[in-house]
């Protein structure tokens, strides 16, 4: 008996003793936080006149994403990175993405890693940003869904990461990193949405995907501006049935939900109801895959599309125009 | 009936409260027999002077007499004799004891009402001044207050330094459209 604390006092003192692993929630408490300090100095704080909330820095020599919104109406903006303050160019946003690309005076900085992964419902993600001004506040979230369509603002935002995060007001751009410290997103929004009666029910957090932040950032620097293709339609995609009525080979095919007034696809002759069947001489099949391949266009570009219209096949050709980003 | 068992009824008749048979045997009886009629005639002086005293007052002294008679048989231990110097020490005694514990009382709660030091109360405020909250406990010394309820101390509220920003999701639309 006697003993028994001079053991519990060895065993405490040299764990290897203890002949036991070290457990698996402290090997994941200490990858967070790994992760954590890995994408730290990539994160920055950013102020929009009297909006505080966060970004990320894309290149060494200055340039910085965050969320278009945010500077939206802002006269002046200001990057911090670590305890220096910065005054920011806004060089351009791209609204159908949410992103905005700042330029500051500073060199030699670490820019995000992007992840080359195809992110998926289920993965863990760690958001760190600036939650309520406190810098680097980190939250450990899992990835609810991919794909998602949210309304903000009054705008439609696509192809959003859904996030379990406890996502903040401040957390706005913030860098949402998966188990490598790669970067699978931006913060976009959160918080509740109307069910109806006016009431609230809790929402998750969204995030821009990796791809669709790279792709806008890299086309503002590009540019100077914010460059992509646009035709002015809305797709749905097509179920089986109405393949099988139509007669179409098995996922071929999307309808046409809305036509925007002076776009190229009314001026092409699309119509709701219309099914597109082919574009630029390939089958539609994947909305995904023509999605980035219409807005992957940087100049005006002439294509032949094919659309069925009371099951009868009409060919025609639409030029696609540079997004006026409205 | 002889005269034993006519006493017997005499205070009875006296009374008027005796039956028939009973008051034709008292009266045939004292006609003849002087000592019950003697004896007769002291029960009807008693019953007169009982009389007399349920209608008027008790004679001047009679309770205190009363008092003083049996007051010995129901106490008997209770009468101590004490001098009148003890009694007024004791008196005194009692006085300023009550005098001291209400003014203990009244320092206790003056102290326990003072306000907290400003140091205290700022260092228990949120740092994200979305809630002002209480002190858990104003000071150790500071003893718990049972006279009157303890004053709401307030601490004060710090305000968040500008704007955080974060989009509200408005709604999640149906339809898996896409715009191109």
């Amino acid at each position: 008996m006697v003993c028994q604390p001079a053991i519990f006092l060895i065993l405490g003192l040299f764990p290897w003793a203890q002949g036991g692993e070290e457990s698996t929630l402290r090997k994941l408490e200490k990858e967070i936080s790994a992760v954590v300090e890995k994408v730290r100095p990539s994160v920055v704080k950013v102020q929009a006149d009297d909006l505080h909330f966060s970004g990320v820095i894309y290149t060494k020599d200055g340039h910085v994403i965050t969320d278009a919104s945010g500077i939206d109406q802002a006269v002046e903006i200001k990057v911090t990175v670590g305890d220096r303050a910065y005054a920011a160019d806004r060089v351009d946003a791209d609204r159908r993405t949410g992103i905005a690309v700042l330029k500051i005076g500073a060199k030699e900085l670490m820019p995000a890693t992007f992840s080359a992964e195809t992110c998926k419902s289920g993965t863990s993600a760690i958001v760190v940003g600036n939650a309520l001004g406190m810098p680097s506040c980190s939250s450990f979230c899992t990835i609810g869904g991919i794909g998602r369509s949210i309304l903000v603002r009054g705008r439609k935002y696509e192809n959003m990461l859904q996030m379990s995060a406890a996502v903040l007001p401040g957390d706005c751009g913030a860098f949402v990193a998966d188990s490598a410290g790669k970067l699978l997103g931006l913060v976009h929004s959160a918080g509740a949405v109307e069910a109806g009666d006016e009431k609230l029910v809790p929402a998750p957090a969204f995030a821009v995907p990796a791809a669709w932040v790279k792709f806008s950032a890299d086309r503002i620097i590009k540019h100077g501006r914010m460059v992509r293709g646009w035709l002015g339609a809305s797709l749905l995609p097509l179920s089986d049935a109405a393949r099988s009525q139509l007669g179409l080979e098995a996922g071929v095919g999307a309808e046409v939900a809305r036509v925007e007034n002076d776009s190229p696809a009314r001026k092409a002759g699309l119509a709701a109801r219309d099914i597109l069947i082919s574009y630029d001489g390939h089958p539609v099949r994947d909305l995904d895959a023509l999605q980035w391949k219409i807005a992957g266009v940087e100049e005006p570009t002439k294509v032949k599309i094919v659309f069925l219209r009371n099951r009868e096949a009409r060919d025609a050709e639409t030029q696609i125009e540079l997004d006026p980003q409205k | 009936m002889g005269c034993e068992e006519i006493r017997d009824l005499l205070a009875l008749y006296a009374g008027g409260e005796s039956y028939d048979n009973e008051r034709v045997a008292v009266e045939a009886h004292v006609a003849v027999c002087a000592a019950c009629a003697r004896e007769l005639d002291h029960f009807r002086e008693a019953g007169v002077n009982l009389a007399r005293l349920r209608e008027g007052s008790a004679p001047p002294g009679t309770f205190k007499s009363l008092w003083t008679g049996v007051r010995s048989d129901l106490f008997p231990r209770k009468t101590v004799d004490r001098s009148g110097w003890l009694d007024a020490s004791l008196r005194y005694a009692a006085v300023t004891m009550v005098g001291i514990a209400i003014g203990v009382l009244i320092h206790v709660a003056e102290r326990r009402e003072a306000p907290p030091a400003a140091g205290t109360v700022a260092a228990t405020a949120p740092v994200n001044g979305l809630m002002p909250v209480q002190p858990a406990t104003l000071t150790p010394s500071q003893p718990r207050l049972f006279l009157r309820p303890q004053p709401r101390v307030t601490a004060p509220r710090v305000e968040l330094d500008g704007n955080y920003y974060l989009p509200r999701v408005e709604s999640l639309p149906a339809g898996a459209a896409k715009d191109f």
